[in-house]
């Protein structure tokens, strides 16, 4: 605890006089400070003090202060604590600096704010638009307050925003939005010279469905169904984060039988998850035997969850204030009995798979990242993970019952799909054990406590580490206890940017297999 | 090799032929509406977080088209109006098919 006091002390004496206020909250410490300065002191913080980008929220509050606010929040692992770093943008001069040339992670949540607040990066290399396909006929800013929602947006100059090859040998090739496969939609355009691939740029948010803004002015128990409905296979850890964030402002613990069935629900998610995905790989090289054989165990995965909670992707569980469904002993007794046979039958598909050469041979140094890249781009989860980025919420910044839980994070060198692929195996056998620990030591007790009203325009911040990465949600309430703001970055947010830097270098056909290995949803990053 | 054909031979067939087996007892399917004197109705609409439930006049409508299968509804519900049973099987031919409505006050 001393160490924290200590740093805290310390990045704030840096700041100096350029501080404007300094605000501590739960685990948080916000400063606010004049958007001038931001450049300098947000480098300051990443690349002397070890923190790492966490999210990025804009948020519209001229009906509080007559000013855009920015935050941008760092999370500093070895102390867990964030440092939340608060800028205010008149609405006269929608403008603040860019730190995108200095820190490539930016590059994202600066053209999203350009799009869906109007505020614009000064210094930003490519202040394309991102969320919207082409540029805006007339300026419509969705998540400003007076925004009135008119139907059909237009748009044009549609095609331009891709790189432009000038030489005759490359060939440019278009893949989707509408892909062959029964996944979601992205634009992807290769520029290959010969089998190779020399350029990739991908274009997705197709299924921006504005979620942000529908919750706004939704109460807490509404929002929770919405929430849950990002996107298909993270519901837990989506519900979970923000479970967590109000739950934060509200200053309350959950009962520890509550904490323990979140967890377990989490793991069931991760390994549904996990299982599935290597299966999936193996369709990137044709590989029908590993292919049916994942989604055979997954499917098996998902009847449990139907049969546990009533909902084979595990919705409606959690409660805000803890969960809405216990576990029965007998109930314990069958998730035990099916992660026995599940080991083994696991541990046949992994050796399958490991020892097939012509499988091997696929995933070895194909899709490879380096750490450095991984880094600069903030890359989270198991893409993180199998470059040697070693980061684990649930270790670094425990929540639910992780924190009285044994495991290993698991961290591999290569970066290439065969150590994303071991990354996953191994963190299903991890999954199993975590599991086996939460059912032996299960308290007894209450499964969900009452959430008082919350203070109003407090902000607050929930995170889960979700089969993909973690998912951070920032909340800020109104004063009748309404959504005034929500922010959702989610793990494939923070790792899309990163596919697009894996493909070049690797063979057309490799795209699919590299694409698979980091299995990344397009829905929870468009919203 | 022989390791791949060990464990096709070993799994065997899985999949399955209709009529599958019901829904486990703990899944949550379509919510039936049947017309019971004194319910709580504005309490279970107020419940409703997509607006699946409304009042007409003196009808209670219910949309199917809207309806997450939350299961709100039926635990704010005072009498057994409605409830929610298994049933998964919830295709219609027509968008008109998926309303249902009884009257407020009549007892079936």
């Amino acid at each position: 605890m001393d160490s924290k006091r200590r740093m805290i002390k310390k990045i704030v004496q840096q700041l100096g006089n350029r501080l404007i206020d300094a605000k501590e909250q739960a685990n948080e410490t916000v400063l606010h400070i004049d958007k001038k300065d931001l450049p300098e002191i947000c480098q300051y913080l990443y690349q002397e003090q070890g923190a790492r980008l966490f999210t990025m929220v804009g948020n519209d509050e001229r009906q509080i202060n007559t000013m855009f606010a920015l935050y941008y929040v760092f999370v500093v692992d070895e102390i867990r604590h964030f440092m939340t770093i608060k800028i205010f943008v008149e609405e006269n001069d929608p403008t603040f600096p860019s730190l995108a040339a200095h820190m490539p992670a930016f590059n994202w949540y600066e053209r999203e704010v350009n799009d869906l607040l109007g505020l614009r990066a000064i210094g930003h290399p490519n202040r394309i638009p991102l969320i919207f396909h082409g540029d805006q006929m007339e300026a419509v800013y969705p998540l400003r307050k007076d925004y009135i929602e008119t139907g059909m947006l237009h748009f044009e100059n549609e095609a331009l925003h891709f790189v432009e090859y000038t030489g005759a040998d490359v060939t440019e090739i278009p893949v989707g939005p509408i892909h062959a496969g029964i996944i979601e939609p992205g634009h992807f355009r290769f520029g290959a010279v010969g089998d190779t691939v020399l350029h990739l740029d991908a274009r997705l948010f197709y299924t921006h469905r504005g979620i942000e803004k529908e919750l706004e002015g939704k109460t807490l128990e509404q929002a929770m169904f919405l929430i849950e409905r990002i996107c298909c296979v993270c519901n837990v850890s989506h519900a979970v984060a923000f479970a967590q964030a109000v739950e934060t402002a509200a200053n309350v613990t959950i009962p520890r039988r509550a904490a323990y069935i979140r967890t377990l629900y989490m793991e069931l998610e991760r390994l549904y998850n996990h299982v599935g995905d290597v299966g999936n790989i193996c369709a990137g090289y044709g590989f029908a035997v590993g292919n049916s054989q994942g989604a055979r165990m997954r499917e098996l995965l998902l009847r449990l969850n139907e049969e546990l909670t009533g909902h084979r992707y595990l919705r409606g569980v959690i409660a805000l204030g803890g969960v809405r469904q216990d576990i029965r002993k007998d109930e314990i007794d069958r998730i035990t009995n099916h992660l026995n046979e599940l080991d083994t039958d696991f541990q046949d598909l992994a050796d399958i798979l490991l020892n097939h050469e012509i499988a091997v041979d696929r995933m070895e140094t194909t899709g490879r990242l380096s750490l450095k890249q991984v880094t600069e781009l903030e890359a989270v989860g198991v893409a993180a993970r199998a470059s040697g980025r070693d980061i684990d919420c649930r270790r670094d910044l425990p929540y639910a019952a992780y924190d009285q839980l044994n495991f290993a994070v698991i961290v591999q060198e290569e970066g290439d799909v065969l150590a994303r692929i071991k990354v996953r195996i191994l963190e299903v056998f991890n999954s199993i054990l975590l599991i086996r620990q939460i059912l032996q030591d299960l308290p007894e007790g209450d499964i969900v406590t009452d959430i008082p009203k919350i203070q109003p325009y407090k902000t607050s911040l929930g995170w889960t580490e979700s089969a993909r990465g973690e998912n951070c949600h920032w909340l800020m309430v109104d004063q009748d206890n309404k959504i005034y703001r929500y922010r959702i970055r989610s793990a494939a947010y923070s790792n899309w940017p990163v596919v697009a830097v894996a493909v070049p270098g690797n063979i057309v056909p490799d795209f699919p297999l590299i694409n698979k290995s980091f299995e990344l949803c397009y829905s929870c990053c468009d919203r | 090799m022989f390791d791949m054909l060990r464990k096709i031979w070993q799994v065997g067939t899985v999949t399955e032929k209709q009529p599958f087996e019901p829904a486990p007892k703990k899944y949550r399917g379509k919510i039936e509406l049947t017309a019971q004197k004194n319910t709580n109705w504005e309490e279970c609409i107020a419940a409703c977080p997509t607006g699946a439930l409304c009042m007409n006049v003196n009808k209670i409508r219910l949309f199917y088209g809207n309806c997450i299968q939350c299961g709100n509804c039926v635990k704010i519900c005072n009498t057994d109006a409605l409830t929610q049973t298994t049933d998964c099987y919830q295709a219609v031919n027509a968008k008109k098919d998926l309303f249902i409505s009884v009257d407020k006050d009549e007892e079936k």
